[in-house]
């Protein structure tokens, strides 16, 4: 049973996942905390560690091209195991989605709009976002090209706007950290932005593939948005140096520095609207898997009245998420890759291996 | 339960609706009760005379004819719609004057060689029954009774008042064909198939509107269009069960994919070189008599910013002007809606200086800046609709008053800011550079004002997310509405209009079949380069 008919190419995914690695790109806040001028490294780092698991992404897809995760849970662990592990990756992805509503929030209170209450915004955000939802995968990832050249288009042009601000001596000293933060920054950069790929296990059976190009278009999609993130974070170290550590959005930062005689400047509006693009693009993705889920886990063949119900579950659980800002922000270097870890690697890697030994989805052809 | 009991009570009250529907369809049709065309010709004038009781307009005219005068006829027509002199002259005229060679012959042979041999006319019909006799006189052919025959003879016989081809008012163009579609369906015909010469240019009639019925042809090239796209539009228009159509406008709106939008999904124009490309492009044009607008189905929402002139101008121009289109568009949803945001959330991305002016000209002003430029907005939309609506020489006054009261009246009263009188003024003629969506930009303006003026630029942001979305969920004709625009094989036609010997295929969303429309992609070459040198031999010649 395929809850949603709609089909994408796999062009469009490669699309989606950069566009789905950006969004993040531009919030390293979390990362630049810990390992400071030495962060472009451990970006690089992530992104290796990350990569056999982008492999194993790909097989997985490729085992199981007519079954989402739900399904393959099913299948793999059976019906009672299956339903509980189905039943914690709702979890996880309902609360991916509140995380990263409260983030387009917080952001945006923090930017542009100082006096507006978060919920006014999120809910905005949600209204908006269930109008590609109710549509569809389709229109959900229709728009991703549009961002993603969008984002390379601003990235490239604000670089060359700060090259006058840019310093080799910011990255300066490397390799001075304690070894601890090399591996915490690793970690939080393999399973923050990298990592939530998995929710793209509930979407393949939607993309029109073959099993190598499924491959193709994850690579290249995470090595678009890999880039852009490592980029971003090159440029913003190269400007600000050692104090990257002190902002919460340090791109920010960088595109308030720019000036360019009295012409150019003040270009952080921008940033902040292509983030808010960008974030708004992760949020519908996620949006629209939390969505899917319940309906594929509680076997609703349409899902459209669940749409909204779903949306504001989202906005009153992000409020109940975190106290503070300074917690999330505590909570997102400690405790939230572990859980992460959970879901994004050790699940699928399971799933992977059991499948490979009960020869599952070979049975099922037979 | 409850509902569902009541959606029940709807549906028994929705089928009751149609059995005394499809009752009135029957009453309507009655004169197919009168029958066939019988022997004696009295009679048959008789039950005409019934069908069409109290109707001045229709012309009997009994006569006499063969050799010796020994048989008798009658033509009917409808007086206006047929043309006299065909008449008289086509008509009357040949079959008086006829002198029958052979011996006695039967009535029905004489049926045969009137129609044969003797009239002067393109398009003769033998009809046996009433209804294709009223219905032929309906719509300006002559009937001719003969009397002891049991079939009548249709004769082509059209000829009403018409207006002639002029320039359209609605598009007018500096370079390129300054004809446009008039009410008449054929004249229209007539003009698309003057620009495509090819027998496989299809034209095909439908009749629609159980009072009026109104005709209505639709026309596209075979093996070019999508069929399936031929189809749904037949399916469409054939089952309208609708009492009239006066105006192409009645078919858009019964047959569009979206018809809550305010996006027009279906593409209308007056001129047929228009419709001529659109329909090698792979379209369906639906041309209804009565009405100079012609309909093009699927459009597409780049088809806005697209102008015949974009073709017949130089690339580079006519790429630019389409991007200024793009940008007036852009301009006229969300310049109200953007100054709104700035100078009531984001001051500090305002110049310094331009921040004083702004605060200065704002100090005497009564209300806030969204009650502002909303008076602003909506008395321009007054201005506009009385513009439009009076006649001319009273329009050009009513400009004059707005413009003294609104602009400078109101300015120098303290009632609005200067700044607000130029945004509303920028986001007026912005909207004149993209006339076709006109009634879309005026709505969706105002939401967006409202979501900028609760939310500031996040606001804006969000209102222009929704409406890509909303665009990117519309369909016409199951083709993407939007495509062009997102991720597409032809975007040599879409922000940019790429020289036309780049534009190999014809559009691979839209067409089907012979996709060719260039064999090779081959920049012109310079065919007389060779001569070019040869010119002073030429000079040489001549002196």
């Amino acid at each position: 049973m395929r809850i949603d008919k709609g089909q994408i190419s796999s062009r469009l995914l490669l699309f989606s996942v950069a566009c789905f690695l950006q969004s993040s790109a531009l919030l390293t806040a979390f990362l630049t905390e810990i390992t400071r001028q030495d962060s472009w490294i451990v970006v690089l780092l992530g992104a290796i560690v990350y990569l056999p698991f982008l492999w194993l992404l790909g097989t997985l897809m490729a085992m199981f091209p007519e079954q989402n995760l739900i399904q393959i849970l099913d299948e793999v662990y059976g019906p009672v195991l299956g339903k509980i592990l189905g039943l914690a990756y709702l979890w996880f992805f309902l609360t991916l989605s509140s995380v990263n509503l409260t983030d387009l929030a917080d952001f945006t209170k923090g930017t542009i709009m100082f006096r507006t209450p978060a919920p006014a915004m999120s809910a905005v955000c949600i209204l908006v976002s269930a109008i590609a939802v109710r549509k569809g995968i389709k229109l959900v990832t229709k728009f991703s090209p549009l961002f993603v050249i969008v984002a390379i288009v601003t990235m490239t042009l604000s670089t060359f706007l700060v090259i006058n601000q840019f310093k080799l001596e910011n990255f300066l000293p490397i390799f001075t950290l304690p070894a601890k933060s090399y591996f915490q920054g690793t970690h939080i950069i393999a399973t923050i932005p990298f990592g939530e790929m998995v929710v793209y296990l509930m979407i393949h059976p939607n993309v029109k593939f073959s099993r190598r190009e499924i491959r193709k278009s994850l690579f290249w999609g995470f090595a678009v948005g890999g880039l852009t993130l490592w980029s971003t974070t090159l440029r913003d170290i190269g400007v600000l140096g050692n104090t990257v550590d002190l902002f919460t959005v340090p791109s920010l930062i960088t595109f308030r520095l720019v000036q360019v005689g009295p012409s150019i400047s003040r270009t952080e509006i921008l940033f902040a609207i292509i983030l808010i693009m960008l974030l708004f693009y992760k949020i519908t993705l996620l949006y629209y898997v939390a969505v899917l889920t319940i309906s594929q886990l509680f076997k609703i063949r349409s899902y459209n009245h669940l749409v909204l119900v779903v949306g504001s579950l989202m906005i009153t659980y992000g409020l109940t998420l975190y106290p503070s800002p300074q917690k999330q922000a505590a909570s997102v270097q400690e405790t939230v890759p572990v859980i992460w870890t959970v879901f994004e690697i050790l699940i699928p890697t399971l799933t992977f291996i059991l499948a490979k030994i009960r020869k599952l989805p070979k049975a099922k052809e037979a | 339960m409850l509902i569902e009991f009541i959606l029940r009570k709807l549906r028994f009250l929705l089928d009751g609706n149609n059995s005394s529907y499809y009752q009135t369809e029957h009453k309507d049709r009655t004169y197919t009760s009168v029958g066939d065309i019988g022997n004696n010709l009295d009679e048959n004038l008789c039950s005409l005379k019934k069908l069409f009781v109290n109707s001045s307009d229709l012309k009997i005219h009994k006569f006499k004819f063969g050799g010796g005068y020994e048989f008798s006829g009658a033509v009917a027509f409808i007086d206006g719609l047929a043309s006299s002199s065909t008449v008289t002259e086509a008509i009357l005229r040949p079959i008086i004057e006829w002198q029958p060679e052979e011996g006695p012959l039967s009535m029905r042979e004489i049926a045969d060689i009137l129609s044969e041999s003797v009239l002067w006319a393109g398009e003769v019909e033998k009809v046996s029954t009433m209804s294709k006799l009223a219905g032929g006189c309906l719509s300006g052919d002559t009937a001719i009774l003969i009397d002891g025959c049991c079939h009548a003879l249709v004769v082509n016989s059209k000829g009403w008042d018409k207006r002639s081809v002029a320039e359209p008012e609605s598009e007018t163009v500096v370079r390129g064909p300054r004809e446009g579609f008039t009410e008449n369906l054929r004249t229209n015909t007539a003009l698309i198939r003057r620009k495509i010469k090819n027998p496989k240019l299809r034209t095909e009639m439908l009749t629609v509107g159980r009072k009026t019925q109104t005709d209505i042809c639709l026309m596209y090239l075979d093996g070019v269009a999508d069929e399936k796209v031929v189809e749904k539009v037949k399916y469409r228009i054939s089952n309208l069960k609708v009492d009239s159509i006066l105006e192409s406008g009645y078919i858009e709106e019964y047959i569009e994919d979206a018809p809550f939008s305010p996006f027009a999904t279906i593409g209308s124009t007056e001129k047929p070189d228009v419709v001529a490309g659109r329909l090698l492009e792979g379209r369906v044009a639906i041309v209804v008599d009565g009405t100079p607008f012609v309909l093009t189905v699927p459009m597409l929402f780049i088809e806005i910013f697209q102008t015949t002139e974009d073709y017949y101008t130089r690339p580079l121009y006519a790429s630019i002007m389409r991007m200024l289109r793009m940008t007036a568009y852009f301009i006229t949803i969300f310049a109200p809606a953007i100054y709104i945001s700035l100078t009531a959330f984001h001051q500090e991305l305002l110049p310094t200086t331009l921040l004083f002016t702004i605060a200065n000209a704002r100090e005497g002003t009564p209300f806030p800046v969204f009650l502002e430029i909303l008076i602003m907005i909506f008395s321009y939309e007054i201005l506009r609709e009385a513009g439009i609506r009076l006649p001319r020489a009273v329009g050009q006054a009513v400009s004059i008053v707005g413009a003294l009261i609104m602009g400078e009246a109101a300015t120098s009263a303290g009632l609005v800011g200067a700044p607000v009188v130029i945004t509303v003024a920028l986001t007026a003629v912005s909207s004149f550079l993209v006339p076709m969506q006109n009634e879309s930009a005026s709505i969706i303006r105002i939401l967006i004002m409202i979501l900028s003026s609760i939310l500031g630029l996040y606001g804006v942001a969000m209102g222009f997310l929704a409406l890509l979305l909303y665009l990117g969920s519309l369909t016409s004709f199951g083709i993407d509405f939007f495509a062009g625009f997102a991720w597409t094989r032809n975007l040599q036609d879409s922000a940019v209009r790429m020289p036309l010997w780049t534009m190999v295929k014809r559009p691979a969303n839209i067409a089907r079949g012979d996709m060719t429309r260039r064999r090779f992609f081959v920049p012109p070459l310079r065919p007389y380069a060779a001569e070019e040198e040869d010119d002073s031999e030429g000079g040489e010649d001549v002196e």
